[in-house]
C-alpha cells in the first residue's frame, strides 16, 4: 500500500506532464485528453530558435559555475580544516552568509556592483552571481570531506619523501573526488534552477532554460511548459545518475585497491 | 611563514567574492538610500527617504505577509521533513527507502518555477484534484473548488514552498540521522522506550542543529524569493519581493533613494527575522525533547 502511494507520488505528475505535452487543451471535467498532437514537442524542439541557445547557455553557465564554486569551496574547506582552528560556529555562519540574506535583496546589491563592471548582461556576470550562492554548499561538502581524511596520511607520505604535488595526486585527490563530483553536480543544479538572478544580472541578454519557461508558465501555456519541464527533468536526472554511478565506481577503487 | 601564506591564498577568493559582491553591494545601496548618488546630482546625506519609504502604501503589510508565508511554510516543511527522515532512517524496507529517496531527489531537481507550474496544474480551480472530485461527483463546477492559489492567504505560495522544502529538510536530516549509532536505539528499547520516546530523546536532540540550520535556510529563501509570489499573488496581498521589484523598475529617478531605503529596511528586517526564527525553533525543539 505504502509502495503504491510512493510510486503514484513519483509517477503521477510525470505521467500527467507527458499527457499535457501531447495535448494541453482538454476542458474541465475531462481527466485525460482524447486527441493527441506532436505540435508542442515540434514547437519547442524545432521551431523555437531560442530553445537551443537557452539550453546551451544554461549548460555553459552551470558548468563554469560548478567548476568555479567547487574550486573556491574546496580551497575554503582546506583552509578551514587544516589552517584554522577547526569548523567553529562563527566560521559556519560566515560561510553561510549568502543563504541568510533574502535572495532578492542580495541580488539587487550584486546588480549595483556588477553594473560598474563589464560583466553585466553577460554570461560571466551571471556565473559570478551564481557562484556566490553555490559557495556555502560546496564549502560545506568540502569541509565534510577534508575532515574525513586522517592527517596521518599526509604525514606518512611526507616521511616517505613524497612531495606536495605527489601527496595531493595520490592521496588527497582520490579521497575527495566523490566530494568534488557531488559539489559540482549540486552547484550545476542550483545554477540552472535559479531564475531571478539570471534574469536580473543577465539583463535579458542571457537566455537560460528557466527563463524560457517563465513566459509559458505565466501565460498558463500548459503544453509548452510540460515539454520544457520534461526536458529539464530529463537532463538533470541523467546528470545525477551519471554522478552517482561515477561516485560508486570510484569508491570501490579507493577502498579496495586499484590504482 | 609558508603556512600563513598558504592560508591567505586559500581564503582570498571567498573573502573577495563575499566582501565585494555582498558587502560592496550593500554599501552602495546604503549610500544611495541616504540620497547620495553623485552621478545623478544627489549629493546630500539625509534620513528623509527612510520615513518616506516607511509611509509607502502597503509596505508593512507586504513585509508581514512575506514573514507569514516564510514562517508557515518553513515550519511545515521542517515538521514533515523531519518526520519523513526519521521514518526513512528506521524503515526496514530497503526498496521503499530507495523509492522515496528518488522522489526527494526529484523534488530537489525541480526548480521553484516548475513547482509553481505543478501546483497550478494540480490545485487550481480546474486542476487535476478538482477534476478528480468532479469525477467522484463531489463538485459540479470549477468554482465549487476553493480558490487556493490566488486567494488572500497565499496558500498556493505555501504549497510550493512546502513541496520544495520537504525534500531539502528530509535529505539533510536523514544524512545526520543515518549516522546515529543503532546502539542508542537498542539500549532505549531494552530499557522499555517506545517509538515516540526514541524519536524524542535520541533522534531529535542529535539532529537538532541540522534541522534548525535547514529551517533557517528555507526561511531566508522563502522570505526573499521572487518568482513564486510574483506568479501567485493578487493585488490585495503581495510579498515584499514583488513590491520591491516593481519599485526597482520604476522609471522615475527621484524614487531611487526611496527604493534603496526600502531595501535597507528589508535587509535589516530579513536578517533579524532569520536569526530570531532560528533561535525560536531551537528553543522549541529543546523544550520538546526535554
Amino acid at each position: 500500500m505504502k509502495k503504491i502511494m510512493a510510486w503514484s507520488i513519483l509517477l503521477l505528475p510525470l505521467l500527467y506532464l507527458l499527457l499535457l505535452s501531447l495535448n494541453s487543451y482538454f476542458k474541465f471535467p475531462a481527466l485525460i485528453p482524447k486527441t493527441f498532437t506532436w505540435l508542442y514537442w515540434s514547437d519547442v524542439l524545432l521551431k523555437n530558435p531560442l530553445f537551443y541557445r537557452g539550453l546551451i547557455s544554461s549548460v555553459i553557465i552551470g558548468f563554469i559555475t560548478a567548476c568555479l564554486s567547487t574550486l573556491i569551496g574546496f580551497m575554503t574547506g582546506r583552509a578551514v580544516v587544516y589552517h584554522l582552528n577547526g569548523f567553529t560556529k562563527t566560521i559556519a555562519i560566515m560561510i553561510a552568509i549568502p543563504l541568510m540574506i533574502p535572495g532578492m535583496i542580495m541580488f539587487l546589491g550584486m546588480h549595483q556592483i556588477l553594473i560598474h563592471t563589464p560583466f553585466i548582461n553577460s554570461i560571466l556576470g551571471v556565473v559570478i552571481a551564481h557562484t556566490v550562492i553555490c559557495i556555502p554548499y560546496t564549502s560545506n561538502i568540502a569541509i565534510a570531506y577534508f575532515a574525513g581524511i586522517p592527517r596521518e596520511f599526509e604525514a606518512v607520505s611526507k616521511t616517505l619523501g613524497g612531495k606536495g604535488i605527489v601527496t595531493f595526486k595520490k592521496i588527497i585527490f582520490p579521497l575527495i573526488l566523490p566530494g568534488i563530483m557531488m559539489s559540482m553536480s549540486i552547484s550545476f543544479l542550483i545554477s540552472n534552477t535559479e531564475y531571478f538572478s539570471t534574469f536580473l544580472i543577465g539583463g535579458g541578454k542571457v537566455i537560460s532554460l528557466s527563463m524560457l519557461m517563465f513566459p509559458y508558465i505565466t501565460n498558463a501555456d500548459y503544453g509548452h511548459t510540460a515539454v520544457m519541464g520534461l526536458i529539464f527533468i530529463g537532463v538533470h536526472s541523467l546528470l545525477f545518475l551519471v554522478v552517482q554511478i561515477l561516485i560508486k565506481h570510484r569508491q570501490n577503487k579507493v577502498f579496495y585497491g586499484g590504482d | 611563514m609558508d603556512r600563513k601564506y598558504r592560508k591567505l591564498v586559500l581564503l582570498t577568493p571567498i573573502t573577495l567574492l563575499y566582501s565585494l559582491l555582498i558587502g560592496g553591494g550593500f554599501w552602495i545601496i546604503l549610500k544611495e538610500s541616504f540620497g547620495n548618488i553623485p552621478t545623478l546630482g544627489f549629493e546630500d546625506v539625509t534620513f528623509s527617504y527612510y520615513s518616506k519609504a516607511m509611509y509607502t502604501n502597503g509596505f508593512f503589510h507586504s513585509v508581514l505577509f512575506a514573514i507569514y508565508l516564510a514562517v508557515v511554510s518553513s515550519v511545515l516543511s521542517m515538521v514533515i521533513g523531519t518526520w519523513t527522515a526519521y521514518r526513512l532512517t528506521r524503515a526496514k524496507n530497503q526498496k521503499l527507502k530507495r523509492l522515496i529517496n528518488s522522489i526527494m531527489g526529484l523534488g530537489i531537481v525541480l526548480p521553484y518555477l516548475y513547482m509553481v507550474f505543478l501546483t497550478m496544474l494540480f490545485f487550481s480551480q480546474s486542476g487535476v484534484i478538482s477534476r478528480l472530485l468532479h469525477a467522484l461527483n463531489l463538485i459540479h463546477l470549477p468554482s465549487d473548488f476553493p480558490n487556493l492559489l490566488y486567494g488572500r492567504l497565499g496558500i498556493g505560495i505555501i504549497i510550493v514552498y512546502v513541496l520544495k522544502g520537504i525534500p531539502f529538510v528530509t535529505l539533510l536530516t536523514m544524512n545526520v540521522m543515518s549516522q546515529i549509532s543503532i546502539d542508542f536505539e537498542q539500549v532505549a528499547m531494552t530499557l522499555g522506550g517506545n517509538n515516540k520516546q526514541i524519536f524524542k530523546k535520541i533522534y531529535l536532540p542529535l539532529s537538532r542543529d541540522t534541522i534548525v540550520w535547514s529551517g533557517m535556510v528555507l526561511f531566508a529563501y522563502d522570505l526573499g524569493s521572487f518568482e513564486v509570489p510574483y506568479i501567485f499573488s493578487n493585488l490585495k496581498s503581495k510579498s515584499f519581493s514583488v513590491m520591491l521589484y516593481s519599485e526597482y523598475l520604476k522609471p522615475s529617478i527621484a524614487s531611487i533613494p526611496i527604493t534603496m531605503a526600502m531595501t535597507v529596511i528589508l535587509f535589516g528586517i530579513g536578517i533579524i527575522s532569520v536569526i530570531l526564527f532560528a533561535l525560536l525553533v531551537r528553543t522549541v525543539i529543546r523544550r520538546f525533547h526535554r
